[in-house]
């Protein structure tokens, strides 16, 4: 909807009257403190360069550091290794066989099987190495005779 | 003299011309030229190393290292750098323990790049850089080791100078075993350190996994040495011996003799370095007759207590057949066959079943066909379709001739029937652990049923009964029931037009019977005495004796005695 123009009524407007201004003689004005400023931005300076130089340095160090202990690692992952090859070989039946042959052991021709009384439960007088047990007799009967023990296969005899 | 104002414009014209000179150098070096040298510095500067990836380990069964790579380092020199010839080859002569001529002669060489030595130590690396000779570097690499030399060596394989697998496992599983290498990029000041603050990325290596065998150190030790020792006392050409779980299909030992050593590969000879209980093929003889037995009793051709009237020889197309011994006509159940190794009653019984069904039988054992070991080179053996057979097929396949197994495929039979009837595949490998510890287990071997429970229980029984009273009587071990069966079949010609007076004699079985833990194949190529009941049979016990001790196996009642024809037969 249109609104019918209204005709502002003009009101004038007081202005001071203007004056010329007098600059100030030289000597009157403060006078600037410029060197606490200098002063204060040399101080701010120098901090942040000493602080950025260490910074820096540290990190040249920790640089350093980490290039020695990425060595460090990489010489006992080394060592580990030849540690571990070192078990091995030395665990290597052949060499055990060696061993052993030098201190006068063979091996057993043929493994022994001792007979266990099953009258006397417990009594493992028979057994030289691992008892079997409660194992039935290959008689092919039913299972209720005599039981086995085993001895044991490896370097039972001298 | 001209004045001095003159001079000055003339000096004046001389800066002028230099300066802008200069700065026209400048500006071509900054706007023309500058990405090129900015490049050039970069180069100079940063570097790509290359971060080789460990290569995994080969463990067996118990976490015992079979194979292990350590770094090392290969020398290199670059011939134009080199100052002094004679003075760096008389240095680093000793160090490397090559002639100094040859370091000389390599390092006076034209070209850029030549190696002096690969897979160096590093304490000698270490003190070859100590020297500080010009034109003299080092690269890194490594070394492998496998500690126990020639222990399982057909198995576990090698790999070449660069870290590549070439042959068994190291081969097969090279992907898994080589991991992958990383990358690092770094800034260096031109002594070689690192350029605090300077470009710096690094891809890190993924190491490879190690592999865990299903091989037990100790069982193949025991199983190579019994296997020298017969291979000499039979002075046979060679021999092998596998010993499987036939639960698992679990391979506990294979041995193959000769054998090599394999740090020294190189100087192997390749007939030796092959894995020939896999890759190579033999007619089996006798110990075939365990399938020709399956399929009779599976198909109810043959009935336990039916008694064959068997001579010593058959006639079959226009070949006669003989058994071992020359015999009057004599009466036999099928355990007597089986027992006797009879091969006129093996004929008699297949003859019953028929080529197809036998065909089918061979094949449901695992004839023909890889047994998916996973190793390379493989055989599938040499087994013709039933349609191609000639007429004395029937009188040759059944008695394990005219047809080639692996010592592998043969061994799969017997853990089949071992396994009540359900053949499970073999495998060498029971998993891999990753880099970061954890344990991944191979894949379920495929399990499947060839026949039934009461076959391959009836089979067990005959087989024990040819241990205790036929055949295979050296093979008893005392305190254990031992199933098994001799083999003694003649190698084919070259041309494979006929057959040579040559032999390969095996014994394949399992102990207990009852509940068998071990199966065993004991194989010998050509030996003196040709018969496997007498030079196979003893290798299989020795073999079997002490692995039944080394897995704390207690002994266990015997089997029934099959049903057994009364012999000799008077007046049949």
């Amino acid at each position: 909807m249109a609104v019918p123009a209204r005709k502002l009524r003009e009101v004038p407007r007081q202005r001071p009257a203007l004056r010329p201004v007098h600059p100030q003689p030289r000597s009157a004005r403060r006078p600037r403190r410029r060197t606490p400023f200098a002063l204060f931005s040399l101080a701010v300076v120098t901090v942040l360069v000493i602080i950025i130089a260490s910074a820096q340095a540290m990190v040249a160090q920790e640089a350093f550091r980490v290039a020695d202990l990425t060595r460090s690692v990489a010489r006992l992952e080394e060592g580990h290794g030849r540690l571990r090859l070192q078990v091995a070989e030395l665990t290597s039946p052949q060499r055990l066989v060696r061993a052993a042959r030098r201190f006068g052991l063979v091996l057993p021709d043929r493994v022994e099987i001792l007979q266990i009384d099953p009258a006397r439960p417990g009594d493992g007088t028979g057994g030289t190495g691992e008892g079997t047990g409660g194992v039935p007799l290959p008689d092919g009967g039913s299972g209720s005779g005599p039981v086995l023990a085993q001895g044991s296969g490896e370097g039972s005899e001298g | 003299m001209r004045p001095p104002a003159g001079r000055l414009l003339a000096l004046l014209a001389g800066f002028v011309l230099a300066f802008l000179s200069v700065g026209g150098r400048l500006v071509v070096l900054q706007l023309r030229e500058s990405e090129e040298y900015e490049a050039l510095a970069h180069d100079q500067r940063v570097h790509r190393i290359e971060l080789p990836a460990t290569r995994g380990s080969i463990l067996d069964r118990a976490g015992r290292v079979l194979a292990l790579s350590l770094p090392a380092a290969a020398v290199y020199a670059d011939p134009q750098l080199v100052r002094d010839p004679a003075d760096t080859a008389s240095r680093l002569a000793p160090l490397l323990d090559i002639p100094s001529k040859r370091v000389r002669r390599s390092i006076s060489a034209p070209g850029r790049f030549v190696y002096l030595a690969r897979r160096v130590d590093l304490d000698v690396a270490r003190r070859i850089d100590r020297l500080g000779l010009p034109g003299i570097g080092l690269l890194d690499e490594s070394k492998r080791h496998y500690p126990a030399g020639g222990l399982g060596s057909q198995v576990v394989g090698f790999v070449g100078v660069d870290d590549v697998g070439l042959a068994g496992l190291e081969l097969e599983y090279d992907e898994l075993l080589a991991g992958r290498p990383g990358e690092m990029v770094v800034e260096q000041d031109p002594a070689g350190r690192p350029i605090p603050q300077g470009e710096r990325k690094m891809e890190p290596p993924s190491a490879g996994a190690d592999l865990v065998l299903t091989i037990d150190r100790d069982l193949q030790y025991q199983a190579q040495r019994a296997l020298a020792a017969s291979v000499q006392a039979n002075q046979a050409k060679g021999g092998s011996v596998v010993i499987m779980d036939p639960a698992t299909g679990e391979i506990l030992a294979m041995a193959t003799y000769p054998w090599f050593d394999a740090n020294r590969f190189s100087e192997a000879a390749p007939e030796v370095i092959r894995n020939r209980a896999v890759t190579d093929v033999y007619e089996p003889g006798s110990v075939n007759k365990v399938i020709t037995a399956a399929g009779a009793l599976e198909e109810g051709i043959i009935g336990l207590r039916e008694v064959l009237r068997v001579p010593d020889h058959h006639l079959l197309g226009d070949k006669v057949f003989h058994d071992a011994h020359p015999h009057p006509v004599e009466r036999m159940t099928l355990a007597d066959v089986i027992a006797q190794s009879s091969n006129i009653g093996t004929i008699m019984v297949a003859d019953r079943l028929g080529k197809e069904r036998l065909d089918a039988y061979l094949r449901r054992f695992g004839f023909g066909e890889e047994t998916k070991l996973r190793f390379p080179g493989e055989a599938d053996g040499i087994l013709l379709d039933a349609d191609d057979w000639w007429v004395t097929s029937m009188g040759t396949i059944p008695i394990g001739q005219g047809i080639a197994v692996t010592p592998l495929q043969m061994l799969s039979v017997y853990a089949t029937v071992a396994n009540e009837g359900v053949r499970v595949e073999p495998t060498l490998v029971r998993g891999h652990v990753e880099p970061g510890g954890r344990f991944v287990r191979s894949r379920e071997p495929v399990r499947r049923r060839v026949v039934s429970v009461q076959t391959a229980r009836i089979l067990t029984r005959m087989l024990a009964h040819a241990v205790r009273e036929g055949t295979g009587q050296a093979a008893e071990i005392p305190g254990y029931w031992v199933a098994g069966k001799t083999g003694t079949a003649r190698k084919p010609l070259e041309d494979a037009l006929g057959y040579s007076d040559r032999y390969v004699a095996s014994f394949l079985g399992f102990a207990p019977a009852r509940h068998p833990r071990v199966v065993v194949a004991a194989i010998l190529d050509e030996p003196v005495t040709v018969y496997g009941g007498i030079a196979a049979a003893p290798l299989f016990r020795e073999v079997t004796r002490f692995a039944l001790a080394h897995l704390q196996v207690a002994p266990e009642r015997p089997p029934r005695v099959p049903p057994v024809a009364e012999r000799p037969c008077t007046g049949c």
